[in-house]
């Protein structure tokens, strides 16, 4: 017999048998080594060839098609020490290695460690990123606030100094998602929209959604802002002290049994101390005005595969004020949260997260006016359940699917000494199912095609939203980023850019269709030499069927839901540049942006000579420039400082222009004045400027703490901005008052963590 | 010059322009009459605007030599009569004839100015209604009896009735002021007469209730009594030309939730070729005596 058809036989077997030897594989999950968190974006790698990936949403890697061998694996992550391990992988073998990364203790001066991929998500078209310690290090009025950290960020805008609300890319502050642990947050501000609720010390990670954010999201017509809890250690028990001028916070952290961890923080405002100072002397000072927060969450690990975690939140706003001779003023506002998210691994490719979470706001403002009573209840109380499935096929592909269903109930009320004038209750379920897929067509091109599909059941609306995201590299580090996306918005709220204590939210009905707009961006982002990023974006969006409560109706007494509101459309466009340097000991970025927002209502803003001609006007929060710059300077270990310089031109303002009286009217004893104005916003106050100083020295207390001590100057030059303009015209010439925004201010703060 | 530094000139050329300017002061006819159902035809203010930057003299702003008519309409808006007016003093114009203002109609107010400029403006008069339960003679203020005049309903075609109550003291001195207003007087430096007609402002009628008649119990809250004594409060129902005035005149003085600080708007005016008022209204008129407690 022939050798040869033996041969040809073990030739043609013998792939075979080089394929059952071949590849393998290793996966995982990179966890925070304290707290067990999931770290998105971090590096893993074999050394020292290089090939690697990095861990997904849900901090999950996988390595395939690897020859048995052994190698040493490499995971780094911004902030985190490096880790190194030598593993040997036999032929076929899928190898599960779960790597928990060591946050660094110190900082370091010359190694920048950076996650590449962790940068780049963050510098996706719409997104925005204010890492913690620049919220904590930065001056801040009075006291550390993550909103206005953000407005210094392009195309996020402050109503004031006196407002932590967020008006981002000409969207009103209603139109931004703010979530915190996936659930609803209503009212994030305290003391009139003076500070956001968000006490830094329960923040974990923010992710900022400027526009064109992802299928995902949805609810709101502008942005998203979705803030994590701050989860605890899983290896000691820890905590913070903070002192404030205005508020004193304290956390607590530990392990919770063999995987878990715990977190509770609180925040308390302390001028009650003052006021009662000041009650000894002056009249009209709050018996009553105080803030507070409480946030706590316990999360772990079940097993590998699953993971739970549960979080609240409560905070509450309590203002007592008699604010004359039988006057005063009653309110209590605030948010309560729980939220409950279940992460479960279904394969090594397909991943489930489910949330429930229940959001309830509620507003009681009253006013006892000589023994009238005059009283408002505003409540929304939600659940939502979600749930999301990641899938990871082989190839170029990463699918996510999702369901969300919220059912919420809203109520309104408004009391006359007893007698209720005006009450609705609306309760809406809401459903979307959303589909995304990031999908890698070429090494330097990626399309992210989405769509939401929307429905309130039991109402006429459906609505299918697509959301799409293109870049292309044509080289390196040069992404070219494009993105178009339609949203809708079901609330609306009534507020004030001056205080927020007496915010209003309503809903869209079957009579109330929502609001809804489109969404484009164009991006360009290089980074011209390592340490530096520069990153431009130009937006356009438009927002339809706009509603809102006419502000001129002085009763809704028997009026039919629909016919409070008021319908308009608007626009916004602009273009945003970002300079950052983050190398070295000198350390921050550049803002600027120029921007357009423009509203149209009907019955507005038209000539007294052509009625039924309103026009578009600028919105008070438009301003044509918008400038900050933020550096950082790390002097030693101990000692660094940092500044803002924010320039802007003036907020609109509608310059009066003519006067007139009644003179005989039957309704009143007394002539009336007429003030007839020029075009709504037509007219600009001063240019805004401001310079802001931050020195922190960093120590030890009796050596088992680390401490800071934060001396901070507002305003250094005392620029007096102007707020608004008041008219007087009790004289015989008009007389403009200008009512002034900040002096100079010093603060100082102090914490401790150990 | 390079594509950069092209940009970046063209965006603050761009940036530099303002898209949206404000205009220039422009001189406007204001004309101000109330008609009030069953009662004699009212005079007819014409007067000028003068610039916020210039000093008001009432009496310099009337305008003498209008020709002033107003015109009782039919339903189908045909004129049926037709009311002269004279010249007064300083643009006020006084009916040639007496007249009675009659509800349920329209009136039609045209001026012809000077210049050649026409103005006119068109209300519909409120249907009249009675008291039917008078209030007490006497209440202590604050107590616990509270002050409510039953009253027939009015009309108005395609809307609830809107109300505009005032107080109207009729010994307005400082030491007759209720503690709120005393306190606002005193500390705020407000006005006396700013309280002798005081007001809650304007009321729909579903927000009060209604009795097994169908008249409507109009509660006066002890918010609207500034003076004690003798006070005639007066419930009058106001036509959409007073409506959409006053809310939006008082909207240029009173904060509002929704209006940024400082913020002053447009009053709505429902007048062709000028700005101003000409509005109407149905009144009824209760007395009562507000005792100190």
């Amino acid at each position: 017999m022939s050798k040869w058809p033996i041969i040809l036989a073990v030739l043609l077997v013998s792939p075979i048998l080089v394929g059952a030897q071949a590849p393998s594989s290793v996966y995982g999950y990179i966890t925070e080594l304290n707290t067990g968190d999931y770290l998105i974006s971090a590096n893993i790698a074999f050394s020292p060839e290089g090939r690697g990936t990095t861990t997904n949403s849900m901090g999950y890697y996988e390595l395939n098609d690897i020859a048995p061998g052994t190698y040493t694996l490499v995971s780094t992550y911004i902030g985190y020490k490096r880790f190194e391990k030598e593993i040997t992988l036999l032929p076929g073998e899928r190898l599960r290695l779960d790597i928990s990364l060591e946050p660094m203790e110190y900082r370091l001066q010359d190694v920048v460690v950076e996650s590449k991929m962790q940068n780049e998500v963050r510098r996706n078209i719409g997104i925005a990123h204010v890492s913690a310690s620049l919220v904590n290090d930065l001056p801040s009025v009075v006291q550390t606030d993550l909103f206005r950290s953000l407005q210094l960020l392009p195309g996020i805008t402050s109503a004031s100094d006196f407002s932590s609300g967020l008006y981002v890319r000409g969207g009103s502050p209603d139109q931004t998602l703010i979530l915190l642990d996936n659930a609803t947050v209503y009212n994030p501000s305290h003391f009139f929209g003076f500070y956001s609720t968000f006490n830094p010390s329960a923040i974990g990670d923010v992710n900022l959604y400027k526009g064109n954010y992802p299928s995902q999201f949805g609810e709101r017509l502008g942005s998203v802002i979705s803030i994590n809890s701050k989860e605890g250690s899983q290896n000691k028990f820890g905590g913070t002290v903070d002192l404030g001028l205005l508020a004193l916070g304290a956390s607590l952290e530990g392990p919770l049994g063999k995987n878990g961890s715990w977190m509770l923080a609180m925040r308390r405002s302390t001028l009650e101390p003052m006021l009662g100072v000041l009650r000894k002397s002056y009249e009209d000072i709050p018996e009553h005005f105080y803030f507070t927060d409480l946030n706590g969450k316990v999360s772990g690990n079940i097993n590998p595969n699953n993971k739970v975690s549960l979080s609240f939140y409560s905070g509450l706003d309590n203002l007592v004020f008699p604010v004359g001779k039988d006057v005063g003023i009653d309110l209590k506002y605030g948010n309560q949260i729980i939220s409950s998210k279940w992460r479960h691994i279904l394969s090594d490719n397909l991943f489930t997260e489910i949330n429930i979470s229940n959001s309830r706001y509620y507003n009681f403002p009253g006013v006892n006016v000589a023994s009238t009573y005059y009283e408002r209840s505003n409540g929304i109380h939600d659940v939502s359940v979600s749930a999301k499935v990641e899938y990871l096929p082989e190839g170029n592909h990463e699918f996510l699917v999702g369901l969300w269903i919220k059912d919420q109930t809203l109520s309104f009320e408004d009391r006359e000494d007893q007698y209720v004038t005006f009450e609705t209750e609306i309760r809406s379920l809401y459903s979307s199912l959303y589909l995304q897929d990031n999908w890698m067509l070429f090494d330097n091109v990626m399309f992210s095609p989405g769509v939401r599909i929307n429905q309130i059941i039991g109402g006429d609306f459906f609505r299918a939203e697509p959301r799409l995201s293109f870049e292309y590299r044509p080289i390196e580090p040069l992404r070219l980023q494009a993105a178009y996306g339609q949203y809708s918005q079901f609330m609306t709220l009534i507020s004030n850019d001056s205080f927020t204590g007496l915010d209003v939210w309503l809903t869209a009905t079957d009579q109330v269709p929502p609001a809804y707009g489109d969404q484009f961006a164009l991006g360009i982002k290089t980074i011209p030499r390592a340490g530096y990023k520069i990153d431009a974006e130009l937006y356009y969006r438009t927002m339809s069927s706009l509603f809102e409560p006419d502000p001129f109706l002085p009763d809704w007494s028997g009026m039919n839901y629909r016919d409070i509101f008021r319908f308009g459309k608007g626009y916004a466009y602009g273009i945003e540049l970002f300079m950052e340097r983050h190398i070295g000991d000198l350390t921050g970025f550049m803002g600027y942006t120029y921007s357009v927002t423009r509203r149209r209502f009907p019955n507005f803003n038209e000539p007294l000579a052509r009625k039924g001609t309103a026009g578009f006007y600028p919105t008070r929060f438009d301003r044509s420039h918008d400038l900050n710059l933020v550096m950082e300077y790390q002097f030693n270990a101990q000692w660094s400082a940092s500044t803002v310089f924010s320039l802007a031109s003036g907020q609109p303002f509608t310059k009066p222009l003519a006067r007139s009286k009644t003179f005989n009217s039957p309704l009143s004893a007394t002539d009336s004045p007429q003030i007839i104005t020029g075009k709504v916003h037509g007219s600009r106050l001063p240019p805004y400027h401001r310079l802001d100083l931050s020195c922190t020295r960093t120590g030890t207390f009796w050596g088992v703490a680390v401490t800071e001590l934060q001396v901070q100057v507002i305003n250094v030059y005392s620029r007096r901005n102007i707020w608004f303009y008041n008219y007087n015209l009790d004289h015989n010439l008009a007389k403009r008052n200008e009512v002034r925004l900040l002096p100079l201010m010093p603060s100082i703060s102090y914490s401790i963590k150990f | 010059m390079n594509p950069t530094a092209s940009c970046i000139l063209v965006l603050f050329l761009v940036s530099g322009c303002e898209l949206y300017n404000q205009e220039q002061y422009q001189e406007y006819y204001a004309v101000e009459a109330y008609l009030i159902a069953g009662h004699q035809m009212p005079s007819v203010w014409v007067t000028k605007t003068t610039s916020i930057d210039d000093f008001f003299y009432w009496d310099s702003v009337g305008v003498s030599n209008a020709n002033v008519q107003v015109r009782l309409l039919s339903n189908d808006h045909a004129v049926s009569e037709s009311y002269g007016f004279m010249h007064g003093n300083h643009g006020k114009y006084y009916p040639a004839d007496s007249v009675i203002v009659k509800s349920n109609r329209w009136y039609q107010l045209k001026v012809d100015l000077p210049g050649g400029d026409v103005i006119v403006a068109e209300t519909f008069v409120p249907g009249t209604f009675k008291t039917v339960k008078q209030p007490k003679p006497a209440y202590l203020y604050q107590g616990e009896v509270p002050i409510e005049i039953v009253s027939t309903r009015s009309s108005f075609p395609g809307r609830q009735t809107y109300y505009y109550i005032t107080v109207n003291a009729e010994n307005p001195v400082e030491n007759k002021l209720t503690p709120f207003y005393r306190d606002l007087v005193n500390r705020n430096g407000e006005f006396i007469k700013a309280y002798i007609k005081n007001t809650i402002g304007i009321t729909n009628e579903e927000s009060y209730q209604t009795n097994k008649d169908g008249n409507i119990i109009i509660r006066v809250p002890w918010a609207a009594i500034a003076f004690y004594g003798q006070n005639d409060i007066v419930i009058n129902a106001i036509d959409d030309n007073i409506y959409d005035f006053l809310r939006s005149q008082n909207g240029q003085r009173d904060a509002r939730l929704s209006v940024s600080l400082g913020e002053i708007q447009n009053i709505r005016y429902n007048v062709d070729g000028g700005i101003g008022i000409f509005g109407s209204m149905a009144s009824v008129v209760s007395r009562v005596e507000i005792k100190k407690p």
